[in-house]
């Protein structure tokens, strides 16, 4: 079977791209992992359940809006529960591997749209792999689908202020929270300060974030600024947190622990990586950066990536938000209309126009988020003790990497290193430990990434043989 | 910077066959264009495979000779992986526990019966299994084989293991190992070959040796055009996969005499599958380039179908990743190893069953370099069997 436009990801980039390509229409197939459409962002509840009280803050409003807008598009398909395992160029456009509730299959797209999301960053300490220590995005998923604490006391580590919306969440939602932990030192408050003229075009999420804040500090959850979760201890699931200042981990100082708050949850918040394993694997352009997700995949001003036919939009361009991806995601459509030859490129130019001025603030907003949100190399390098796991699928430790870059002094680049040491070999592809393993590389780190392979996500045999092309009706 | 010898190319044949010319006491410096073992040394499946390959058994008549000395070869092969992992002082995850050559019809059985004659002709250790002893023997097997041919030496070894303890013992013997190197120019003059190579910083390094090996792989060919000469090394993209871990129950090598097919499980519980099908070469203006070369999904799936079929237990197994890589085949299938007369002092160690063979064949090429012999000939792989290419050459 064929699309005009296949669209990976029911996000805000995804949905956006879809209402406006099929608006010119456009044939429109997307693809998405979850059960139903929304992304992260909405996470929504199973369609049996009834959640009371779902998302019902301003902050997810334009969002929602678009969810209801989306959903009653003709002209798009939409397969849910879907995952896409591999995409490669042919004459035809672009061919993507399928798995789905069918089995594999095969689609065939005029043009392609990656949008693809994110992921929370996750950080290597002692004690981070035992139950109980999860990524503060994921708690807060529990919390959006379903109304689920996932825990009973929780303590929040990391760098990025979503951490107090999800410690509210956990509060309104009926947790208890024992501390809100940020690595930066307090002065992080009055840099945010400094960059007003970036932060006042967006008061809505100013005043979201205040509102958390307050009430965080009416139950007398402590916010402290300059420490971090250093070790996470427990029998076989966590039962308490040694917190160590963040100076004295930057300064490369073992760990000398302040303070022990017990606790049978710890949230882990350092910001957010880019799923970019998609346009990875079939070979677009794209760059390393530290503090906005990781490897991003480089478009030009119509989100179009190095690859023809190929579009790339929201977080896997470089972390923004919903916002910075809904416009993202409508330029995307715009485009795809505009490169099919349905919408003349003056049309496209002037409904792109206030997507792209809404777009400058949101940039700023974005960027200043994102350089204030991380936490440093120093402090997640100093949290890396030789006994952390780096490696989680194949279980291998820090240490582990180390001694083989030491006993191997020719090796410099991550692929190498992944063949020396199995890191990065296992489940996820290195999805999850890639960030890490690049910051004990020396030199030659560059733009050098894990390459990712057919199938991005894991697939069994049977599954795959099953499958042949033209399965899609 | 002068040295007794320049190997070019960070694989196995490169890294081996610096680490036995530094053993006998040769000041070496080996040049890689990437990292170590990044290319097919790196890529490739880890099989030991010492039974006679399909493609051989079938140009058997024509290929009389070559498969006598063939199988003499493996034989000195089988003693050397047998004593690698301390020869290299390196746990390599190797294991010899045998392999099996399956047979699903009669025209399979028939090309069986008559590999194992040439083989034991030879003196290989192999022995002719019917159903129910391949059954005995091997119990995760499909009914639907009905015989196999059974070698105790094959096996495995983890390529991703092999090439870096070759390049360790290298540089502790004293080698010069310069990665992030590309060779651009190799040039014979007076009795000397002088090599210039720009490193990653961009700067332009220049070596002379008196002898300069190409290990340079599936690109043994462009580097040999730097020297003036033909070298018949064609560019082949391969595909293999591996699934995740689980509890071991695939004990050997398992090849298809008829089919596409090899498979293994490895000491960590992962399953390789491969066997020798295909995957497109990326290439620009009629040229190969040098990228990963790209899956082609219905070779994919034939490769697992085929697996499936003699293996119905690994049908819930889920694949972790599909990859790809490069090797390189010669017109007569078999590799070029030796010294080319038209270049004197240019050795060349490339092109096919590199990884059983590899640590073999760079002995046997260091015997030949530093003491004008090998202990086992290298004759029938003598890049000079295609002389006739270089004759208005070198």
């Amino acid at each position: 079977m064929r699309t005009d436009l296949a669209i990976v990801g029911a996000g805000p980039a995804g949905m956006a791209a879809a209402r406006i390509a099929a608006s010119h229409g456009l044939a429109v197939t997307v693809i998405d992992e979850q059960a139903r459409a929304g992304g992260q962002i909405l996470r929504q509840p199973p369609q049996a359940f009834r959640v009371d009280r779902w998302l019902t803050d301003r902050i997810y409003s334009p969002q929602q809006q678009l969810l209801r807008q989306s959903t009653e598009l003709t002209n798009v398909r939409w397969l849910q529960a879907t995952t896409v395992l591999g995409a490669d160029l042919v004459a035809e456009g672009v061919r993507l591997q399928l798995n789905g509730a069918g089995g594999t299959c095969e689609l065939t797209a005029d043009r392609l749209l990656i949008a693809t999301g994110c992921h929370d960053m996750p950080v290597s300490f002692p004690g981070s792999t035992l139950p109980g220590v999860m990524a503060t995005g994921g708690i807060q998923a529990f919390i959006k689908s379903q109304q689920i604490v996932p825990g009973e006391r929780f303590l929040f580590s990391g760098s990025h202020p979503l951490q107090l919306i999800v410690a509210d969440q956990v509060l309104q939602a009926g947790g208890d929270v024992a501390a809100v932990l940020f690595s930066q030192p307090p002065s992080v408050i009055g840099q945010a300060l400094r960059h007003s003229p970036a932060l006042l075009p967006h008061p809505g999420k100013i005043l979201y974030f205040s509102r958390a804040c307050a009430r965080l500090l009416r139950r007398g959850v402590p916010v402290r600024f300059g420490q971090v979760a250093s070790c996470a201890r427990g029998d076989g699931r966590l039962q308490s947190v040694e917190i160590t200042a963040s100076k004295t981990l930057q300064n490369g100082a073992p760990s000398r622990p302040v303070d022990s708050i017990d606790c049978d949850r710890l949230g882990i918040g350092f910001g957010f990586l880019a799923n970019s394993q998609l346009a990875s694997q079939l070979g677009a352009s794209g760059h390393w950066s530290d503090t906005a997700g990781g490897w991003v995949a480089e478009v030009d001003a119509w989100m179009r990536s190095s690859l023809p036919g190929v579009y790339v939009a929201g977080e896997t361009t470089g972390i923004g938000g919903a916002d910075v991806a809904q416009r993202e995601g409508e330029l995307a459509g715009l485009a795809a209309a505009l490169d099919a030859g349905v919408l003349p490129v003056d049309a496209a130019n002037n409904q792109a126009r206030p997507t792209r001025r809404a777009l400058r603030s949101l940039y700023r907003f974005a960027d200043l988020l994102s350089r204030l949100s991380h936490p440093g190399a120093d402090l997640l390098r100093g949290l890396m003790t030789p006994d952390s796991t780096l490696c989680k699928c194949e279980e291998v430790s820090v240490g582990d990497v180390t001694t083989a870059l030491k006993n191997n002094p020719f090796a410099t680049d991550i692929n190498a290193l992944k063949l020396l040491s199995r890191c990065g070999m296992g489940l996820c592809q290195g999805r999850y430990c890639q960030y890490q393993l690049r910051s004990l590389l020396a030199e030659h780190r560059g733009e050098a990434v894990f390459q990712s392979r057919f199938p991005i996500k894991p697939v069994s045999i049977g599954e795959l043989v099953s499958g042949t092309s033209d399965q899609i009706h | 910077m002068h040295y007794d010898a320049l190997v070019i190319g960070g694989g196995l044949a490169g890294c081996a066959t610096a680490c036995y010319l530094a053993e006998a006491g040769l000041s070496v410096a080996l040049l890689e264009r990437g990292e170590i073992n990044r290319g097919a040394s790196g890529q490739n499946a880890g099989s030991l495979h010492f039974q006679l390959e399909h493609r051989l058994i079938h140009h058997a008549d024509a290929l009389a000779d070559e498969l006598q000395h063939y199988v003499a070869l493996t034989q000195v092969a089988i003693d050397h992986w047998r004593g690698i992992e301390a020869e290299l002082e390196s746990p390599l995850e190797l294991a010899m526990h045998g392999g099996l050559m399956l047979a699903e019809t009669d025209e399979d059985i028939g090309l069986l019966e008559r590999k194992a004659a040439i083989e034991q002709a030879q003196g290989l250790e192999v022995t002719l299994l019917d159903a129910a002893q391949t059954q005995a023997r091997a119990p995760y097997l499909s009914p639907a084989v009905r015989a196999a041919l059974y070698c105790p030496h094959e096996g495995h070894c983890n390529p991703r293991l092999l090439t870096p303890a070759y390049a360790r013992k290298a540089k502790r013997l004293g080698a010069s190992i310069v990665t992030h190197c590309a060779v651009t120019e190799t040039r014979r003059q007076g009795n000397r070959w002088r090599v210039r190579g720009a490193l990653g910083s961009g700067e332009v390094c220049e070596w002379t040796s008196d002898v300069l090996v190409n290990a340079a792989g599936a690109w043994a060919m462009d580097l040999g055009r730097m020297a003036n000469l033909h070298l018949p090394v064609f560019p082949v993209g391969l595909l293999m996969n591996v699934t995740e871990r689980t509890a071991l129950f695939i004990h050997h090598l398992i090849q298809h005499v008829g089919r596409r097919l090899s498979m293994k499980q490895v000491d960590d519980g992962n399953v390789l599958i491969g066997g020798g099908w295909s995957a497109r070469l990326p290439q620009q203006h009629g040229q190969w380039l040098p990228g990963r070369p790209q899956v082609d999904m219905a070779a994919l799936r034939a490769n697992l179908r085929t697996a499936l079929a003699v293996a119905p237990g690994i049908e819930s197994l889920r694949v972790l990743r599909s990859w790809t890589g490069t090797t390189g085949i010669t017109p007569d299938q078999l590799p070029l190893i030796g010294a080319v007369s038209r270049a004197p002092g240019y050795y060349v160690a490339a092109g096919g069953s590199g990884f059983t063979y590899g640590p073999t064949y760079a002995r046997l090429l260091s015997e030949l370099i530093t003491r004008g012999e090998a202990s086992h000939s290298l004759a029938p792989y003598s890049p000079d069997r295609f002389a006739h290419m270089n004759m208005f050459m070198g």
